[in-house]
């Protein structure tokens, strides 16, 4: 079987190295075409991979390719490992090829602005952590793709670095991201306290070293981590390795950054803050499964986790006006779905929506990136409206996206959103706990919210009359900031405000033509009919749930999610398409609190941000400066108050102490030698 | 004993160099100090590439009676515990020299000034390399000396006061250590009956690591108040903030960068290979003091308006980690600590540097002065960019090996030390980023905006130009070795294998540990 993956991670990093030292000086054509090409070439060696992964079956498609040794500590041995098998392979091919379009897509995007070669080898920068994210086959390398990603995240949020909110924003999303890192170290040191190792191969996978001397060993790998380490311990890392899937993954109660990561350009939010990164928590379960299975307490957590947030996000994403926001709590309520689905067991259900969820909401990203584009910079949706004439084909990727999101038949959002809601109805019915089908009433119920925002946001911006100011083109959002040039007063005044408002040309539309098509046949490669995505992973990610495919229960379900999509759109008809939205401000104190974003922000400020502020300057004054400043200009002046008579030797001069000192260690030494 | 005396090259090279920095005219005595570094560091680059890693003990050792009577002899020797701190003292000499290029130009006191750097040099290469405990303890002397000179004569306004605290701090510490020192010697020698030595590999034969646990533990007090002082561990720092925001770029670099790692080497050399009942009753302490000082000096950077005080938080906050490291007495704490050593002293150079830098473009170092000066300096933004995400631990540059291995460590020793000193990762991002986004992101503002407009001259600073070649130059061996070390920090874990794993055995040997069940695959 061919293996290329050290290639998949060496061209982007090429790239990035290529583009960050030498990109100032090279032309425009130029850092397109090696930004976007070396993601071409991984994207062509990922296929290659998997096509070759097709054509073997079982333990072959799992290979490790060790590069060099990292450390050597004692008993911990790390090595550079490199681990492919379906569950990489299908990530690789995600990551390079939705961002390789994204690559393009930004050609086109990025055109006007100053900071092109850096913006380019930032995203090759992503792109090679990424890979190595989910392409390492240890523990401690995944740590290391883990933070690379988070680190091209903040480079790129803080990509116009003269914007204070921008930074913040980026400032934010990194010191977050890190208590989820925090999560990971400890877990990788609990990991190996525990067994010694933090090789996949050894930790997730059919390992028989873990066997109890002398007995029967289980075949199930989970059971036998259970069995060698213990339930409480397998469930303290279980919960450490979710602290860092949460933080990535933006889930309550880390999920503060996402929003405030939108201050970026929108092709990293397309790539970064929906498509890849902050899927990299729902990688993670996936590939950690054994050590979740092994304590089921952390699936109920994660289950908690997934609902609590796929209602939260949906709920704020109903109210919010700037339409990157909207879309970003929209990913954060779709990875929550993610999570439900792998809490019920359902892992390649997971990864599956992974998968379509990249398809749909990078372009969703992409068409609201086109919007801006062509408005200057504009994101209100306020301001917005009637952009259907104008934007054609922005509106159809648009509708095509948000079909998926909503997961509306046939779309791909649809099959994968049904296999996750399914499993969770299958868990319930089969442990007949209570607390699954409360999780599976927040899917529903997330399934309708999401109806509504995802087409209150397509009618408010592409339906009704435009009300918005005039158009002055300059390229896109980061211009925003510069004085606009005034048209002339007389002449523009009976002038469309739209006039000069133009489709976006084909760097752009054809990533977007491309993401539309796969948002339409992108759930055919595992339906109910034909799981066959589901079963290609099964060597990764463990014998899938059953489903109830055919049955009663597997019908109402279907029905049940898409009559609540469908509900949902129903009501922004009525309210935003029917006729001309209003935005006024509500006094229903619910929509408050959602205006608010339940106020979290400012609670995290108040409760921990501020207090350790406010700790710090306090130790600063009184035990820095009081205690121990204090207390050595005290012990000093006593010194020299009581040494008054010996003021001759004070001379001041710190050789003369010097000397002392040395003189006296000469006395002493003296006296040892004469000593009998 | 015929072989190439190459611990005393490197050793008196510096010392060479200070003798023609005397003699020689400014300029001149620049370069042949310079010259003389770059030898001593190919000296210690080509004693790294004929290091046996399979060796435990002392290798290259060169023993020379020079005070019989006393014990004394002139006695050097490295293993893995000195190795890279030799390369890293030399390293430093070389970017510290060359960093003074504008001492040298601008002459006020220049000759004083390398006399005393290289003399200090040479005072760091022998606390590291002496075998002989009255050997070391005149190195050791010999290096402060030099130091409370560069900072007294060279430092800032408040240079005078910095210094006093600083002869005060360390003069303290080191006589206790020198009561230390003899003591065990007469101990030794009573014990065992056999003459009175100071030779550490004697001291050792003649039973010197199985004193009684009274015994140990005063010795243990007696040096960790030298060693606690120099590493600036909580509460005995207070030294350090004046006297690093005080001195000069280049004496920092030498004093952050190498002289805090002799108190950390110290720890390793004498407490924990001299003393191990004594550290591993200690060890609790001493895991309380470094985990109180992580967080403690993490906390106090976080809120610094001065980032040179930042920084010289920064530093201490660091250097208890690797303390936190070596006191969890297993393979991973020890390693990672020496590890952490030489990525530190890389680091915390880097960093001063870049602070001396921006505070000679701007003639500021407040934060609230600062705003948006990557526009127009990006190379030293992407520079100091680079060096703030490894400070910050980023996994895959140097700082988050040595950190990794030494919180390993300490979270195998004590889960309670391991989770609160890797917490610090959180406040360490907050901190560099506040630091790094202060200066060089947000709008222009402040000095930064009106930093034209500051003749030439005054104030330090002359216009706001972009990282010069020289300065590049200086900074540039220190940026390779962050990425380098950070790609196969095994290069250098592999070389201390043999020797920790020598020394730890006797500490652990009469612990009791509690037989988990769970531990069937042991690990050092």
């Amino acid at each position: 079987m061919l293996n290329l993956t050290p290639l998949i991670l060496l061209f982007p990093l090429i790239g990035f190295v290529l583009l960050g030292l030498f990109g100032k000086r090279l032309p425009k054509a130029l850092i397109s075409l090696i930004g976007c090409g070396v993601v071409l070439l991984a994207f062509a060696c990922a296929v290659a991979d998997f096509v070759s992964m097709l054509g073997v079956s079982g333990a072959a498609q799992s290979s490790n390719i060790t590069i060099f040794n990292w450390v050597t500590s004692g008993g911990l041995t790390i090595d550079f490992t490199l681990l492919s098998d379906p569950l990489s392979a299908v990530m690789l091919l995600i990551v390079t090829g939705v961002g390789f379009l994204i690559h393009v897509y930004s050609i086109g995007y990025m055109a006007d602005d100053d900071g092109y070669w850096r913006f380019f080898s930032f995203l090759n920068l992503f792109i090679f952590a990424m890979t190595l994210l989910v392409a390492a086959g240890n523990f401690l390398f995944l740590l290391v793709g883990w933070a690379g990603v988070g680190l091209a995240s903040f480079l790129l949020i803080g990509y116009w670095y003269t914007r204070p909110s921008a930074v913040a924003a980026a400032r934010k999303a990194f010191v977050v991201n890190v208590i989820g890192d925090f999560g990971l170290m400890l877990a990788i040191f609990l990991l190996f306290k525990t067994f010694g190792t933090l090789n996949y191969s050894e930790l997730l996978y059919n390992s028989q070293r873990w066997c109890p001397r002398g007995l029967e060993c289980s075949f199930d790998q989970a059971a036998r981590l259970a069995g060698f380490a213990g339930q409480s311990t397998m469930l303290a890392i279980a919960l450490l390795l979710l602290v860092a899937a949460v933080a990535k993954s933006a889930q309550l109660p880390l999920h503060v950054w996402l929003p405030d990561a939108m201050e970026g350009p929108t092709p990293v939010s397309a790539l970064i803050h929906a498509a890849t990164m902050v899927t990299a928590g729902v990688y993670l379960v996936a590939r950690a499964h054994s050590i979740f299975q092994a304590a089921p307490a952390s699936l109920a957590v994660v289950a908690v986790i997934g609902g609590a947030s796929a209602l939260f996000a949906a709920t704020i994403a109903c109210v919010q006006t700037d339409i990157k926001r909207v879309l970003a709590y929209s990913t954060m309520s779709q990875l929550a779905y993610m999570f439900m689905g792998e809490a019920a067991g359902g892992f390649s259900g997971g990864i599956f929506h992974l998968t379509t969820h990249a398809y749909f909401k990078a372009l969703l990203f992409m068409a609201a990136g086109a919007v801006i584009h062509a408005l200057a910079g504009e994101q209100d949706m306020r301001k917005m409206g009637g952009l259907r004439h104008k934007l054609p084909l922005t509106f159809w990727c648009f509708v095509v996206g948000g079909l998926a999101l909503a997961a509306v038949f046939p779309f791909d959002g649809f099959w994968s959103k049904d296999t996750i809601l399914s499993s969770v109805l299958e868990r319930a019915t089969t442990s007949g706990d209570f607390g699954w089908y409360v999780l599976y009433a927040a899917g529903i119920l997330t399934a309708a919210l999401t109806g509504f925002y995802t087409f209150r946001l397509i009618f408010a911006v592409f339906l009704g009359e435009y009300r918005g100011p005039e158009i002055v083109p300059h390229g896109a959002e980061h211009a925003a900031s510069a004085p606009a040039s005034r048209p002339n007063g007389r002449n523009a005044a009976r002038r469309d405000p739209l006039a000069r408002v133009r489709e976006v040309g084909a760097a752009m539309a054809v990533p977007m033509l491309i993401l539309a098509a796969l948002s339409i046949i992108g759930g055919f490669y595992d339906t109910p009919i034909k799981p066959w995505l589901n079963e290609f992973l099964v060597p990764s990610t463990g014998p899938a749930v059953e489903l109830p495919n055919g049955s009663g229960l597997f019908w109402f379900s279907i029905v049940l999610s898409l009559a609540a999509a469908l509900l949902g759109i129903g009501i922004a008809w009525a309210r935003y398409g029917s006729r001309q939205p209003r935005f006024a401000p509500s006094r229903n104190p619910f929509v408050i609190l959602l205006e608010h974003r339940y106020y979290v922000d400012d609670l995290y400020d108040r409760a921990i941000v501020r207090p350790i502020v406010a700790l710090g300057r306090w130790l600063r004054r009184d035990v820095e400066g009081v205690a121990l400043d204090g207390g050595t200009r005290g012990v000093g002046g006593l010194i020299g108050g009581a040494s008054k008579g010996l003021r001759a030797l004070q001379t001041g001069y710190v050789r003369n102490y010097a000397l002392a000192i040395f003189t006296g260690a000469v006395l002493i030494v003296l006296y040892y030698v004469i000593r009998p | 004993m015929n072989q190439f005396p190459i611990l005393s090259v490197i050793l008196f090279l510096p010392l060479l160099g200070a003798v023609g920095a005397a003699l020689l005219p400014r300029m001149a005595g620049w370069g042949w100090s310079l010259l003389v570094t770059l030898a001593d560091l190919a000296f210690c680059l080509a004693l790294i590439g004929q290091f046996s890693t399979t060796t435990p003990g002392y290798q290259f050792t060169e023993n020379r009676a020079w005070l019989p009577g006393v014990g004394v002899t002139y006695a050097l020797g490295v293993d893995g515990v000195n190795l890279f701190l030799l390369a890293l003292n030399a390293l430093l000499t070389v970017v510290a020299i060359g960093a003074s290029w504008n001492v040298a130009r601008n002459g006020d006191r220049s000759r004083e000034y390398f006399v005393l750097l290289l003399l200090l040099s040479t005072g760091m290469m022998g606390v590291f390399l002496a075998t002989n405990l009255l050997l070391f303890y005149v190195f050791w002397e010999l290096m402060l000396v030099p130091a409370y000179l560069l900072v007294g004569m060279f430092g800032g306004p408040r240079r005078a006061y910095a210094a006093i605290k600083f002869v005060l701090y360390t003069a303290v510490g080191s006589l206790l250590m020198l009561v230390g020192i003899i003591a065990l010697g007469a101990i030794v020698s009573d014990t065992s009956h056999t003459a009175f030595t100071l030779d550490l590999p004697a001291l050792l034969a003649h039973g010197a690591a199985s004193l009684p646990r009274e015994t140990q533990i005063w010795l243990f007090l007696a040096f960790f108040a030298a060693f606690a002082v120099k590493v600036g561990l909580f509460p005995l720092h207070s030294w350090v903030p004046d006297a690093y925001s005080e001195a000069p770029a280049p004496v920092v670099v030498l004093i952050a960068g190498v002289m805090a790692k002799t108190g950390a080497y110290g720890f390793v050399r004498f407490n924990l290979g001299v003393f191990p009942t004594a550290s591993r009753d200690l060890a609790t302490l001493m895991g309380i003091l470094s985990v109180i000082g992580i967080l403690y000096f993490a906390l106090q950077a976080l809120v610094a308006q001065d980032f040179k005080r930042l920084l010289a938080y920064v530093s201490i906050s660091h250097m208890s980690v690797i303390v936190l490291g070596i006191f969890a007495l297993n393979t991973q704490g020890v390693e990672g600590g020496i590890l952490q050593m030489v990525n530190h002293g890389i680091l915390i150079a880097a960093l001063f540097l870049i602070a001396a830098y921006i505070e000679a473009r701007t003639g500021s170092r407040r934060l609230a002065d600062f705003g948006g000066m990557a526009k127009r300096t990006p190379w030293l933004a992407a520079v100091f960019m680079i060096i703030t995400l490894a400070t910050l631990g980023l996994p895959g540059l140097n700082s988050f090996a040595g950190e990794f291995l030494a919180f390993l460590g300490a979270f195998r020793a004590s889960v309670v030390f391991g989770v609160l000193g890797t917490l610090v990762v959180i406040p360490a991002a907050w901190y560099m980023l506040r630091f790094f986004q202060g200066v060089m992101e947000n709008p222009e503002s402040g000095t930064v905006a009106t930093a034209t407009d500051i003749p030439r001259g005054r104030r330090g600073g002359a216009k706001l130009s972009d990282l010069r070649w020289g300065e590049f130059g200086v900074l540039l061996p220190l940026l390779v070795l962050t990425i380098v070390l950070g790609i196969v920090p095994g290069l250098l874990t592999a070389r201390m294998e043999s020797t920790v794993q020598h020394m730890l055995p006797a500490i652990t040997a009469s612990h009791t540990a509690p037989v988990l069940p769970n531990t069937t695959t042991v690990q050092r």
